[in-house]
């Protein structure tokens, strides 16, 4: 655990300083577009990858997490911490709501629940005028109050700070995934996806330790969606329509889905591949599309998952584990 | 919501005829879609995510062989069997390939055809969007049935669609070969054991499956209008369609598709302003209360 | 550290340098100086993909117009054009990396209405001028909550557009009493907005009639066939649509199935533009329709040179979307000039109320199109409503009303709406 935060904070801080040695806005917005993304999908993957859960609706706790910060910024709060805080209570509470009724079915089916009802939350976004601004969206801008902690005020309004700020929130939760899969919670959420019935047999209450992580997901989607909403300054049904599921779906594939290192690599190659095809050509779609196929047919498996797994780099871990000792756990990565 | 307009349609003959015969016509462009989405995954155990654009290229075969050979009947036959070939084409080099790998990385590379063939297209046949019009077999006015009029063309498109499902269901129960893929779908090694060319059946299947798809897009290109990536239109409905019916069984695809295009079409008559999600809500009721579909096997 | 500050600098020196290069032109003169650069983001691929083809296809016949008289201020005119593929977030990283990475001067915004909203915040923070050229809802540049100084739009609104469709229905609703009437527009805000400014303006012009339904198919719905009988049960005498595009085909075709064209009287704000007169097998005769672009709209000059131009470059006719973008061209090519120099501040002085004589000029201000100054968007372009014939021009029986009505009805709207003092 130390070291999960050891090494969580040396990240932190080499990205928080890195701009500081080489600054380009274009780095800085890429990086904190790329860290958004890849805690959705890192998100996605305590379900898909640890818990065999394949969930296609997750858009809509990032949806309902940006709408929530972007409602309560431009009508009824000043309060950034807070109203961020309570828009990721809210992408919970969804999740635990449409969790409770998709635990119930099997691999298949559980996917396309979760579908309808992502699908269920995007007509009511479109349809309530009102409060989430229709089809439109919440335009306009969202404000971003300053911060005040401890009597230090930090405005997150420019490009570099708000980078800072999502690089500790998404770090953040990334150690917190890291504790949560390296757990006996999570050892146990392996064997679920493993096998489900001899874990049923052996005593386990599956059911909840599912809505448990179903719900754990769907917070930091949230999380992920307001940090969005922030950085581009409003919140659109397109946010959660099945389109945006999809999104993590192909950073796990792309990325692996054995490791929280995975997505992450996921988001980052194919954010860089979308920014790179677009500033080349129109033909966006059949270049993705014959990347995609290539990638498929050749690695069959996600690129960490390839790279982990290759024998080269099981022979250096294990060498490594030779001179520490190693946590017995139930399943290994 | 104007309940009162839909009591007063179930009481009129001629209403009744009309919305039916409108929910018939969704409902079997649909089932033709849908039930080889239903097929495939039955036989093979893919859900072909890009089914969607086999529909798409059915409509621009059609488009282009029409202006070519003139005649209707012909060009909805080679062009429905272009698509069936394009099929088999694609199982035997691409889908064959990922029989063995995780649902998930079959939808995505299904996914990413997608995305290929819709950019084919956009170069072929350029971006604008396009239309075929009317068949001139069809330019008649409206046939009169029990006081509504229904146009002749979407009467051959029910006709077709009414065939069709029979005739795949005679084939399927009745037939050699359709005892040879029911089995496949059962177990592909005991027939594989007997002697059976297993390969083969699956690429047939997937031939018959996309040939099913292209059908309903030849039917439907006439009457509607065609683009790169129309694929889009069709494939979540079809999807809804193949879960409410049941994955893997014909009939349950084709009262699948009936009941949705019951429920648009009564739909818009008494509440015009919800219809479009009530086929997710729909969908997510029989997940909840029945989750194999009408007609789909127990989950082992 | 200063190590790498010093390379850094040194090679984008040497780049600078080598991109200067690249910008001299294989042409015989050389450009003395660096060029006006555009970005333009947009739409190119999926079922919009003719949004952001035809748009750049305008402007850049506007560009090469300018660039064969010696450019702007001696200045070639490039244009930078990538696509967002229709996704939000996308529009505005390209928006963002115009102006960071690639420094552009200005930003030319030909995304929906939806992206529009998203890019005008980059506009808002980034403080670059941004010409939006395909967003016609007039929030956009109404609403003083959302508005920034940097937006400005050459696009049409859909309120000038329903002013006339409602003045022209409200004319031939009384002579031939049509009364009861019908909608069928898709089911989002640009078709909402249209369908209720429509028949509030005909309304207000023929108190007798009465809206006996709306129908609203969702945005790219395939079949419109419950649609269509619903109306054929209903006979109303006639019924408004904003369908647009692929849909007007698709809904054309089916309803002539069914013969709905022969109960009841169909005007749709947008079946004049070639992309669907010339998708339609054959042009329906007697549909009352609002012209988008058409070549004898208005009947000038100008407006045959820019469709031949525009012909005799790309090989197919102008769109609704290339005389936008082309409107949205001059307009920065004469601020520029106006204001002498590419400065944000200066530009955004030199455009207020600005106007220049364009091919979509209306009839009754000479050719003339003014960027208003109190809200950054532009009017005074032809919009006529017509009566379809089968062949060229396909739209006869021209309507066209005064802007001075139209402007009126306008600012009695934005009043209502709270948004106009």
């Amino acid at each position: 655990m130390k070291k999960t935060i050891f090494w969580g904070s040396i990240i932190a801080v080499i990205l928080i300083i890195f701009p500081f040695i080489y600054y380009s806005n274009f780095m800085i917005n890429y990086l904190t577009q790329i860290l958004i993304m890849a805690l959705f999908a890192v998100s996605l993957n305590l379900l898909v990858g640890y818990t065999g859960m394949i969930s296609f609706g997750h858009a809509a706790y990032f949806g309902i997490g940006a709408y929530s910060v972007g409602i309560l910024l431009q009508k009824y709060s000043s309060n950034l911490l807070g109203s961020l805080f309570l828009a990721v209570v809210f992408s919970a509470i969804a999740a635990l709501v449409i969790g409770f009724f998709c635990i119930r079915l099997g691999r298949i089916y559980f996917a396309m629940l979760s579908l309808a009802f992502a699908q269920i939350i995007y007509t009511i976004v479109i349809k309530w005028t009102g409060m989430t601004g229709g089809d439109q969206g919440l335009i306009g801008g969202i404000p971003k109050p300053p911060i005040s902690l401890l009597g230090l005020s930090f405005s997150i309004g420019t490009p570099l700070n708000f980078y800072i700020f999502t690089v500790i929130l998404v770090i953040a939760s990334f150690v917190i995934c890291k504790f949560i899969v390296d757990s006996p919670f999570g050892a146990i959420l392996k064997t679920i996806r493993d096998n489900f019935l001899r874990t049923y047999f052996i005593g386990i209450p599956v059911k909840i330790y599912q809505l448990v992580i179903f719900v754990i997901a769907g917070t930091f989607a949230g999380l992920s969606g307001a940090l969005m909403a922030l950085f581009i300054s409003g919140a659109y049904p397109d946010f959660t329509y099945w389109t945006k599921s999809a999104d993590p779906i192909f950073m796990i594939l792309v990325g692996g889905m054995g490791s929280l290192l995975g997505p992450i690599l996921g988001a980052a190659i194919l954010n860089l591949l979308t920014a790179y095809i677009t500033m080349y050509t129109h033909l966006y779609e059949l270049v993705m599309g014959t990347v995609l196929v290539i990638f498929i047919l050749s690695l069959k498996k996600g690129l960490a998952d390839y790279l982990l797994e290759s024998e080269r780099f099981k022979r250096w871990s294990s060498s490594l584990a030779k001179k520490k000792p190693s946590r017995i756990g139930l399943a290994t990565e | 919501m104007e309940l009162m307009k839909l009591i007063d349609c179930f009481s009129s003959l001629s209403c009744l005829t009309t919305q039916i015969t409108s929910a018939l016509i969704l409902g079997m462009i649909l089932f033709l879609v849908a039930s080889g989405l239903s097929l495939i995954f039955g036989v093979l155990g893919v859900l072909n995510f890009a089914h969607g654009a086999l529909y798409m290229l059915g409509a621009y075969f059609t488009y282009t062989l029409l202006t070519l050979l003139g005649n209707f009947g012909v060009t909805a036959i080679l062009a429905a069997i272009g698509v069936g070939v394009f099929g088999v084409v694609f199982e035997r080099i691409f889908i064959k390939r990922i029989y063995s790998s995780p649902l998930l990385y079959q939808l995505l590379l299904c996914y990413a055809f997608i995305l290929v063939l819709d950019d084919l297209v956009k170069i072929v046949w350029g971006y604008e969007f396009k239309s075929i019009g009317l068949p001139a077999a069809f330019r008649r006015p409206p046939v009169k049935l029990f006081g509504s009029f229904v146009p002749s063309y979407y009467l051959f498109i029910i006709i077709v669609g009414v065939v069709v499902a029979i005739a795949l269901w005679l084939f399927l129960s009745r037939t050699k070969y359709g005892k040879i893929i029911r089995a496949t779908a059962h177990s592909s090694e005991m027939v594989s054991a007997l002697g059976i060319n297993v390969p083969m059946v699956y690429a047939a299947v997937f031939g018959i499956g996309s040939l099913l798809a292209g059908l309903g897009g030849v039917l439907a290109g006439p009457v509607r209008s065609i683009y790169p990536g129309m694929g889009a239109s069709i494939i979540i409905e079809s999807f809804i369609v193949v879960v409410i019916g049941g994955l893997g069984s014909i009939p349950g695809a084709f009262l699948g598709a009936i009941l949705i295009g019951l429920m648009r079409s009564f739909g818009i008559i008494g509440f015009p302003l919800i219809e479009e999600s009530f086929t997710f809500i729909l969908m997510a009721i029989v997940l909840i209360i029945r989750p194999r579909g009408l007609f789909g096997k127990e989950e082992a | 550290m200063i190590q790498l500050h010093l390379l850094w600098h040194k090679t984008t020196a040497a780049g600078a340098a080598t991109l200067s290069l690249g910008t001299l032109t294989p042409f015989s003169e050389a450009w003395a100086q660096a060029p006006i650069k555009i970005g333009f983001v947009s739409i190119f691929s999926g079922r919009v993909a003719m949004l952001g083809e035809t748009g750049r296809k305008g402007a850049q016949l506007a560009a090469d117009e300018y660039n064969a008289k010696g450019g702007v201020l001696g200045r070639k005119i490039e244009i930078i054009h990538r696509d967002s593929a229709g996704k939000i977030e996308e529009a505005v990283r390209i928006a963002r990396d115009f102006v960071v990475k690639d420094r552009v001067n200005f930003l030319m915004d030909h995304s929906s209405s939806r992206e529009a909203f998203a890019v005008k915040e980059v506009s808002r923070d980034l403080k670059v001028i941004t010409m939006v050229t395909a967003s016609e809802t007039t929030d956009h540049t109404a609403d003083p909550k959302i508005w920034t100084p940097y937006s400005f739009r050459s696009a049409r609104q859909s309120v000038h557009d329903c002013c006339v469709a409602g003045y022209y229905a409200a004319k031939l609703s009384k002579e031939q009493g049509l009364t009861r009437w019908y909608s069928i527009s898709p089911d989002y805000a640009y078709g909402h907005d249209s369908t209720d400014r429509f028949f509030e303006f005909l309304q207000k012009g023929n108190p007798q009639v009465q809206i006996a339904g709306k129908l609203w198919p969702k945005l790219f719905e395939p079949d419109y066939t419950p649609h269509i009988t619903k109306m054929l049960a209903d006979k109303p005498h006639a019924f408004y649509s904003a369908l647009w595009g692929g849909d007007t085909v698709a809904f054309i075709e089916q309803a002539l199935m069914y013969g709905l064209f022969d109960v009841s009287k169909f005007f749709c704000i947008n079946i004049a533009d070639y992309t669907v007169l010339k998708a339609l097998k054959k042009v329906p005769e007697g549909l009352h329709t609002g012209s988008r672009y058409l070549r004898n709209v208005p009947d000038s000059p100008a407006n045959h040179q820019f469709a031949d131009s525009y012909w005799k470059k790309y090989g197919e006719l102008p769109t609704n979307w290339s005389w936008e973008t082309y409107s949205g061209m001059l307009f920065l090519m004469e601020g520029i000039k106006k204001a002498g120099s590419t400065d944000t501040e200066k530009v955004v002085k030199a455009m207020k109320g600005l106007r220049i004589k364009a091919p979509a000029g209306a009839p009754d201000d000479d050719g003339h199109i003014t960027m208003r100054a109190r809200d950054h968007t532009h009017v005074g372009y032809a919009i006529a409503w017509g009566r379809t014939i089968s062949k060229e021009p396909y739209v006869t029986d021209l309507y066209y009303l005064p802007w001075s009505e139209i402007l009126k009805e306008e600012e009695e709207y934005l009043k209502k709406k709270g948004w106009l003092k």
